[in-house]
């Protein structure tokens, strides 16, 4: 099932594993988010455009396919805030 | 699926499902006619909306989609309050953001209507009046440190008993703000709108029957209830989350949003939201509802009337004593622009990712857009040489987030990219009220969040004072969102711009407008710029030059996945600069022309994607 | 005097109408050709000339006075296959078109989607960004000039489009009427460089405030003038070719014609004026029958359309859009919504209700009863189920409604899940779009401050006629009409209308305005008016000139019309009653209280109005013998009758068999080849001297 324009998940419940939309690489399982096991990288607003605020209070935060590289997700947050991760009830 | 029409013929119930939405509309003309202020006449800073006789929402019409509930509470309060004391002819003011009001501002005008003397349907409207007698002209008040500095307040009073304006009430209340005969039309125009629906739905009473509308009102509650429900059936159960932040005075603010389906209903949990502000970027538990329900009436409710069935699915938790859900005697005046916005951000975020896991829904999400206020005041002597208050609309012009399938729509309109209906007025008519000159006024490049849907373009424009008798006015600035990004992506598209305030000292340098050539924009222009912090109050005299700049559009998707001819447009239609379309894009032109550079994009594309591994760069 | 022809050039259809200098009317239709619409005009021309037993050569060359309507420069438009049209503009502000102030996501949209802003879109643009050039200039809100405009910019920003070749340029340039002197710099400036550019600047067109509409005309008018202008040449020749000698007229939407030479100059003024026509014949025939306020309702196959005469004098639009950009030339104020006889009814899945609208089925699929490809039920197909239609007469019989399939489509689409039959379905189809269409004239009215009851419905329009007879008693609208000329309608109003010249000055004067600039700013427009009436052959006798002043309130956004008194000095005395007009006009229009006194008046336009009155025909009026007779049923048929909810045997007449004079009790129907008029029980109807039908209520 889709979960959004890059991430879908394959199963149900204990035995949900989340897989890339892209490249159909497994991202993750039921046991752990997704987003812990990808790459992530911070940066600077800035890299979203020149007209981004240059403050360094805020971070864009990227997520990646460890396989195709696609950009999963990103998240405009304070350095080192943790993860918005999204959960599926089973 | 009849259960819910029980009693009521089909057709009849379409005939009056078409005649309520009718009736707010004619509400909304009376309120443009009567009142002819640019706020209400040409931006549409309005709601109207029908009720029933317990409060509940009946018919939201055109205007202002986060007073919709607030007014329910300021009916179902006076409702509560006046009880036995309501009677046919009565009109209810009430503008307090504790009861229901989200800011003094937006006042609130009540009416119940009544059938054989009992009272069976409430309708309400607001305007934002020109000026409540605020500690800042205008209404949202940067200096406020309590509510007390922020106008007069009303917990409901009779400003029309049984048919008879009280004249008394009417003229001290017009007394308190520095602009009576403006508020005193916007009053007026109140009074008219309410009066119009109250014939309106007793026309339609005394033409079918009240057990027929009775049920046609229950129907349609029900009917919205239930389509809302059966939509909610066909999305996953899980929980959704974002982040938003108001960053002033040197503080950031976050606003949390966990959105939790289960089932057919709808949680909007703000757990973790920064304490109040001492300023009054606050909304009260009024200003979070109605944002989070502008977003669910917007993204969710197409196709159904926007009534009570849509808020029944929903419920909305937002701590006590935080900036989304302030403790009394907190200052709220910027509330609606500030904590309400970031709470439809955040809504209109958490709700366009629950529609991203369908394959049924993904094409109804949408990112944020014109995410943070840029509303600014004015107050002065006019060319006429008469004191004034009145605003500039120029950030109504907006943006809208990208979507699934398409870029954001560029310049917009409306707050958050939602709120269409509200507009920018013309420079023409703005240089010809008020003492102004404008610069320039255009859609700004790169302001769209990337993505492989763009954000729609915001805009900027810059202007002085021009003919001012005094050489000054007053300028009251009420924004955020200039250090953080307000409108944020979705499925990986980046940001919106950042909003920008600043004021350009011309003084040592030659006056850049006595030079025969005018500025039409700020590159190469040798003045000393001061960034100003978006909750300002100041002035503007000869020789500064007021910028701004309001917040693009949030980015759908990887924009390396951009369609290499869509980026050729862009660039081509100045929306964004080459920089941008090979740093950001990947894009490679040759030389001239925009012509892409076909191997060379391919190319670049590549090491951009290379440099994409996990390490933080900070 | 001589022939008039009137023409009508629609989506589907080309009608025309010719009067003979006898008074006496034949009319002709032909399908309209897109790829040429002049051939289709000659065409209708022909059968409408043949029809006489005449030809057109003999004909055309003693003829008058022609007259059309035509729908090429909206074509173009919708059709994005204008010209490619660059604009020049006022540096710094280049993007005002593309920003629409915020509006053009939803300018002249409706419920629909303003609740369901995702989906919503701003037009295609008409000029795109790398075609439009800002040049360094500037004016200020008094016309003072800040920074003079340079000829080397403007021949580098002409260059730049000339190489992108360009056919046409838009000139508009911030406060340009206040100072047109830039503007037309520029204007010249390109006739040096490139006379073969079709050029417009918006002080010529629509010289009033507010950029961002004046710059979407102007930029309309750019893109749409080639089109048109070569389209005016092409019909021009051809009707030369026949002989015709005198001037060709245009409609034009704000509900008057211009002749062709001023008219190419201003192809968005004839944009959406099909629907205008109609309004005019309304307001002719209604000065005919002495009736003073008017709502004039033509439905089609997509839409229900509505336009007022109040006071004899037809109303102009507010906010009018074109395709969601706001226009700043005046437009008659038509309003429509999608009920038409092609609109479909479906079943909303939830609740089982039945929603008829907005989507149509048009003439093609059309509805299923036509039998040319519709599988949708709509509300034509309920007519023909509820006996209105009579199906073997419809075209004159040129086309069979089939009953059969309809019935067995709104079986399967609609009665399952409405629990009711196909009769009863239709029924309440009808009721559902009847309910929407006095919604429409609710609105219309209301919003204008009137109301319904103190007007007179027109009827015209093929599906009008049959819906009428239930929404005007809904509206307590006494007296319904039906024009004899209904099939033709837009072609008789094209021939009726007279020859409108439109002049305006937008200068902001504070009130108390100084008499002597009042004075002069309106002899200097007079001067223009009068040689233009000359040069279109009206004396003084054939035509009047009207004054108008535009004033507001100072901080308010609404501005009133006012008329001024036509004397070659004005004194302080006749301004301060203009002002006082003013002021009464404002409460009457917005209600007691609702003027900002304190800010004072400022006037902002100036505006004459040159009418050369139209050659009309000498309408002859003819009383049937039988005064009051009664008229003979041709035949009857079951049909529903909405007082008895029930089917009932009902007369049917046919047209051709009834004269003046007749009368009928309903209920009834009277067929014509192209409309079908219902009566129903509670309602009598009757034929006048000039062959309407005029329904009327019950009398209590």
């Amino acid at each position: 099932m889709r979960l959004s324009e890059y991430v879908e998940g394959i199963g149900t419940g204990k035995k949900l594993r989340i897989r890339c939309r892209s490249c159909r690489k497994f991202l993750s399982d039921s046991r752990r988010h997704w987003k812990e096991k990808v790459p992530h990288k911070e940066y600077p607003l800035k890299r979203a455009g020149s007209l981004m605020s240059a403050s360094t209070k805020y971070v864009l935060r990227e997520f990646y396919c460890p396989s195709c590289r696609i950009l999963l997700d990103s998240e405009v947050v304070e350095p080192g805030e943790p993860f918005l991760l999204d959960e599926l009830k089973s | 699926m009849t259960e819910i029409l029980k009693g009521v013929d089909k057709v009849t119930f379409e005939v009056l499902r078409h005649r309520l939405w009718q009736i707010t509309d004619e509400m909304a003309i009376m309120l443009k006619r009567v009142s002819g202020s640019p706020s209400t006449a040409q931006v549409h800073d309005f709601m109207v909306a029908l009720y029933t006789k317990d409060g509940e929402i009946l018919s939201g019409g055109f205007g202002v989609p986060w007073h919709i509930t607030s007014a329910s509470a300021a009916c179902k309060h006076v409702a509560k309050k006046f009880a036995s004391s309501i009677h046919e002819g009565d009109t209810f003011l009430l503008n307090d953001p504790y009861l229901a009001a989200i800011h003094q501002s937006d006042v609130y005008l009540v009416t119940p209507i009544h059938h054989m003397g009992k009272l069976v349907a409430w309708c309400a409207n607001f305007v934002h009046v020109t000026d409540i007698g605020a500690i800042d002209p205008g209404g949202f008040s940067p200096r406020a440190t309590s509510v007390f500095h922020e106008g007069m307040r009303f917990k409901g009073v009779k400003i029309v008993e049984a048919g008879e304006l009280r004249t008394d009430l009417f003229d001290s209340i017009i007394g308190m703000s520095r602009e009576p005969g403006m508020v005193a039309l916007d009053l007026r125009s109140q009074i008219a709108s309410n009066n119009v629906a109250k014939t309106r739905v007793a026309d339609l009473i005394e033409k079918h029957g009240w057990k027929t509308i009775r049920a046609v009102m229950k129907g349609l509650i029900d009917f919205t209830e239930k389509g809302f429900r059966a939509r909610l059936s066909e999305l996953p159960d899980a929980t959704w989350r974002t982040v938003q932040h108001i960053d002033i005075l040197g503080k950031g603010y976050r606003i949390p949003l966990a959105m939790t389906k289960k089932g057919t209903d709808l949680l909007f949990d703000f757990e973790g939201a920064s304490p109040q502000s001492p300023r009054g970027l606050n909304c009260t538990y009024w200003g979070a509802l109605g944002g989070v329900m502008g977003a669910v009436f917007s993204l969710l409710c197409f196709g159904f009337p926007w009534n009570e069935g849509a808020l029944r699915p929903v419920t909305v938790v937002a701590p006590e004593g935080s900036i989304i859900n302030c403790r009394y005697p907190s200052p709220v005046s910027i509330s609606t622009v500030a904590g309400t916005i970031s709470a439809a951000n955040g809504a209109i975020t958490t709700i366009s990712k629950m529609l991203g896991s369908s394959d049924k829904y993904s094409h109804e999400m949408l990112a944020v857009g014109n995410g943070c206020s840029c509303v600014i005041r004015q107050a002065g002597i006019n060319q006429e040489g008469a004191y004034y208050v009145s605003g500039l609309w120029d950030w109504l012009s907006g943006s809208s987030g990208a979507r699934s399938y398409a870029d954001g729509v560029d310049t917009s309109g409306g707050q958050a990219g939602i709120m269409t209906m509200m507009q920018a007025t013309n420079i023409e008519s703005t240089e010809s009220t008020y003492p102004l000159l404008y610069m320039f006024r255009g859609q700004s490049a790169d302001s769209g969040g990337p993505g492989k849907f763009r954000g729609g373009v915001s805009g900027e424009c810059c202007f002085t004072v021009y003919d001012a008798p005094e050489k000054r006015i007053d300028l009251i600035i009420s924004g955020w969102g200039v250090e953080a990004a307000a409108s944020t992506g979705l499925s990986g598209g980046y940001p919106g711009s950042s909003a920008r305030f600043a004021m350009y000292k011309a003084s040592e340098v030659e006056p850049l407008f006595k030079k025969a050539k005018i500025t039409t924009d700020l590159v190469g222009v040798k003045a000393k710029v001061e960034e100003l912090p978006p909750q300002w109050a100041g002035e503007l005299s000869e020789g500064k030059y007021m910028y701004l700049r309001w917040a693009g559009g949030g980015g759908y998707g990887d924009p390396l996945e951009r369609d290499v001819e869509l980026v050729r447009a862009d660039v081509e239609e100045e929306l964004i600069s080459k920089d941008a379309a090979t740093g950001i894009y990947g894009v490679v032109f040759r030389d001239g022309i925009p012509s892409v550079d076909k191997r060379a994009t391919l190319a670049k594309r590549k090491i951009l994607r290379s440099r994409r591994h996990g390490e933080k760069i900070l | 005097m001589g022939y008039s022809i009137g023409v009508d050039v629609g989506g589907t259809f080309t009608d025309c109408v010719v009067i003979s200098p006898d008074g006496s009317i034949a009319t002709g239709k032909s399908l309209s050709i897109p790829d040429d619409f002049s051939e289709g005009v000659i065409n209708s021309i022909k059968v409408a000339i043949e029809s006489l037993g005449e030809k057109p050569h003999k004909i055309l060359p003693q003829t008058d006075y022609f007259c059309h309507g035509t729908t090429v420069a909206e074509n173009a438009l919708l059709t994005r296959t204008g010209a490619k049209a660059g604009l020049i503009t006022t540096r710094g502000f280049e993007d005002t078109i593309l920003i629409m102030r915020g509006k053009g996501r939803i300018a002249g949209l409706g419920e629909e989607a303003i609740t369901h802003p995702v989906m919503t879109d701003k037009p295609i643009p008409l000029i795109p960004r790398k075609l439009i050039e800002g040049v360094l200039e500037r004016v200020d809100y008094k016309g003072r000039v800040l920074t003079p405009i340079s000829k080397r910019e403007v021949s580098t920003a002409i260059d730049r489009l000339k190489k992108q070749k360009v056919n046409a340029i838009a000139i508009c340039l911030l406060w340009s009427f206040k100072n047109s002197s830039h503007e037309r710099f520029v204007k010249e400036t390109i006739h040096q460089m490139d006379p073969s550019i079709f050029v417009t600047t918006s002080s010529d067109l629509v010289p009033v405030e507010g950029e961002y509409e004046r710059t979407a005309t102007t930029a309309i008018n750019a893109y749409a003038g080639p089109v048109f202008s070569s389209y005016l040449g092409a019909l021009t020749r051809k009707l030369r070719k026949n002989g015709f000698k005198k001037q060709l007229l245009v409609m034009q939407a704000y509900g008057g014609v211009l002749p062709a030479s001023v008219a190419v100059e201003r192809s968005v003024g004839v944009i959406e004026s099909g629907p205008v026509a109609g309004v005019i014949a309304s307001q002719f025939l209604a000065s005919k029958l002495g009736y003073q306020n008017v709502i004039a309702a033509d439905m089609g196959g997509t839409t229900f359309k509505v336009g007022l005469i109040r006071s004899g004098t037809f109303q102009y639009a507010n906010e009018p859009t074109i395709a969601q950009y706001s226009m700043l030339t005046p437009r008659l104020d038509i309003v429509s919504i999608g009920a038409g006889g092609g609109s479909i009814a479906s079943i909303e899945p939830l609740t089982g209700t039945l929603r008829v609208g907005p989507q149509s089925a048009g003439a093609k699929p059309g509805p299923i009863c036509y039998g040319v490809g519709g599988e949708e039920p709509t509300v034509t197909d309920a007519d023909l189920l509820l006996g209105y239609l009579n199906p073997d007469y419809f075209l004159g019989g040129r086309m069979k409604l089939q009953v059969q399939k309809t019935m067995r489509i709104f079986e399967e689409k609609l009665c399952k899940a409405l629990k009711l039959d196909p009769l009863q379905a239709a029924e309440a189809i009808y009721r559902i779009a009847n309910s929407q269409m006095a919604d429409l004239i609710r609105k219309v009215t209301i919003e204008r401050g009137e109301d319904p009851r103190e007007f007179v419905l027109f009827s015209y329009g093929g599906a009008s006629p049959v819906h009428s007879c239930s929404y005007a008693p809904e509206l307590q609208i006494a007296k319904t009409i039906v024009p004899a000329t209904s099939s033709v309608y837009g072609a008789f109003g094209v021939v009726t209308s007279d020859v409108i010249h439109e002049y305006l000055l937008s200068d902001h004067l504070t009130v108390p305005a100084e008499p002597g600039r009042v004075s002069r700013i309106f002899s200097d427009l007079e001067a223009s008016a009068r040689d233009d009436l000359q040069a279109d052959g009206f004396g003084s006798k054939e035509s009047t000139i009207s004054r108008l002043m535009e004033i507001r309130y100072r901080r308010q956004v609404h501005q009133l019309p006012v008329p001024v008194p036509q004397k070659h000095r004005l004194n302080s005395r006749d301004l301060a009653q203009v002002y006082a007009d003013f002021e009464q006009l404002y409460e009457t229009t917005y209600g007691p209280g609702t003027a900002f006194r304190e800010a004072g008046m400022e006037i902002v336009h100036f505006r004459v109005r040159a009418v050369g009155f139209a050659r009309r025909p000498p309408f002859v009026k003819t009383i049937g013998k039988a005064n009051g007779g009664k008229a003979s049923a041709s035949g009857r048929r079951k049909v529903f009758s909405e007082k008895d909810e029930a089917f009932v045997m009902t007369p049917i007449y046919d047209l051709k068999g009834f004269k003046p004079g007749n009368k009928l009790v309903g209920p009834a129907v009277i067929e014509t080849p192209v409309t079908t008029v219902v009566v129903r029980s509670d309602q009598s109807a009757e034929m006048d001297g000039y062959r309407n039908i005029i329904l009327t209520g019950e009398e209590n």
